[in-house]
């Protein structure tokens, strides 16, 4: 039977391994990452969906009373017919689905916050967008996570057709 | 100090969590691996990571699934292999299980990017896994087909295979 020294070590066995398959990971990972032609910088320099990134989440009546004042301008990442169908005052329509092309003749008005949205909280799209036009320098994203079902929910004002 | 190598009820049930555990952690693994950028935008979905971690986990994950996936298929450093997929299997159900809590709508990125919204049968599945694991772990020296006993039979003070 065990005595204390061989128990020590029993329970330290599956510890060393684990150790040694995560830190195998960590090489490998790092060793393919750095091969891979589409391999991912170290350190994120795109814009995160995260409350530290640097596209924050404003909210739905901020966004609402912020465009009352002028201070923002808002974002469409929808399809082209989801915007047709309904969109937030103003919002111009950029499509993500449609890559660099959809931002590229974009130019950000002076001194307005662009907000972003999608389709609903659980959509992709607007932190998608946001990442895109963080990547070519543009500045005072935020995104609006309720997204346009929620704002259409809400019952606050909205558009049709035509940007 | 017995080892059993028969396949008696106990040792039937270890081995059979060590497949089902271990193709399943390849798999997930490999299908991030093919997608680096979409598994990288799925955890920063989760909104749990710090920014400057989101990228690192994105790379060193998927390999340390693959890793610890193939532990358990070959038992080989069966222990560690079993205990990192617990680690991860009580990360993942604690994420997901905060993400519902506070209603965040997220897709779950399990397996790839792609997949629908997650749910509590997602936490549910996570929880079964994860007593798997634990069965794994506990059990390790028993397991029949594990490579570490035939490579470390006659040494039972080796730590582990280097």
């Amino acid at each position: 039977m065990a005595d204390g020294e061989t128990l020590g070590k029993r329970s330290l066995k599956p510890l060393l391994q684990a150790a040694l398959i995560l830190l195998m990971g960590a090489v490998l990972g790092g060793g393919f990452n750095a091969l891979r032609p589409n391999g991912l910088p170290w350190v994120r320099t795109s814009s995160l969906p995260t409350e530290e990134g640097s596209a924050p989440p404003m909210g739905m009546y901020e966004a609402w009373a912020a465009f009352q004042k002028g201070t923002v301008l808002f974002v469409d990442a929808r399809s082209s017919s989801e915007y047709a169908a309904g969109h937030l005052p103003g919002a111009v329509n950029l499509q993500v689905d449609q890559g660099q092309q959809a931002v590229a003749g974009f130019r950000p008005p002076e001194g307005r916050d662009l907000v972003v949205y999608c389709s609903d909280p659980a959509c992709t799209k607007s932190s998608e967008l946001a990442a895109l036009l963080s990547s070519r320098g543009i500045k005072r994203l935020r995104i609006m996570h309720e997204g346009w079902a929620g704002w259409f929910e809400a019952g606050l004002p909205f558009e049709e057709s035509g940007p | 100090m017995t080892r059993s190598y028969g396949l008696n009820p106990t040792g039937a049930l270890v081995l059979a969590s060590r497949i089902v555990l271990g193709v399943m952690f390849v798999y997930a693994g490999i299908t991030k691996i093919m997608d680096p950028a979409g598994f990288a935008q799925a955890i920063a979905n989760y909104r749990i990571l710090p920014g400057g971690l989101v990228n690192p986990a994105a790379v060193v994950l998927p390999w340390v699934e693959v890793l610890a996936g193939l532990s358990l298929v070959l038992g080989l450093l069966l222990e560690g292999g079993a205990l990192v997929i617990a680690g991860l299997l009580l990360v993942f159900t604690l994420a997901l299980g905060f993400n519902l809590m506070r209603g965040l709508d997220i897709s779950c990125g399990c397996f790839g990017p792609s997949g629908g919204s997650v749910t509590w049968w997602y936490v549910l599945r996570d929880v079964l896994l994860f007593g798997m694991a634990c069965l794994v772990l506990v059990y390790s020296r028993i397991s029949p087909f594990a490579l570490d006993g035939r490579l470390f039979r006659n040494r039972p003070g080796a730590r582990e295979g280097g």
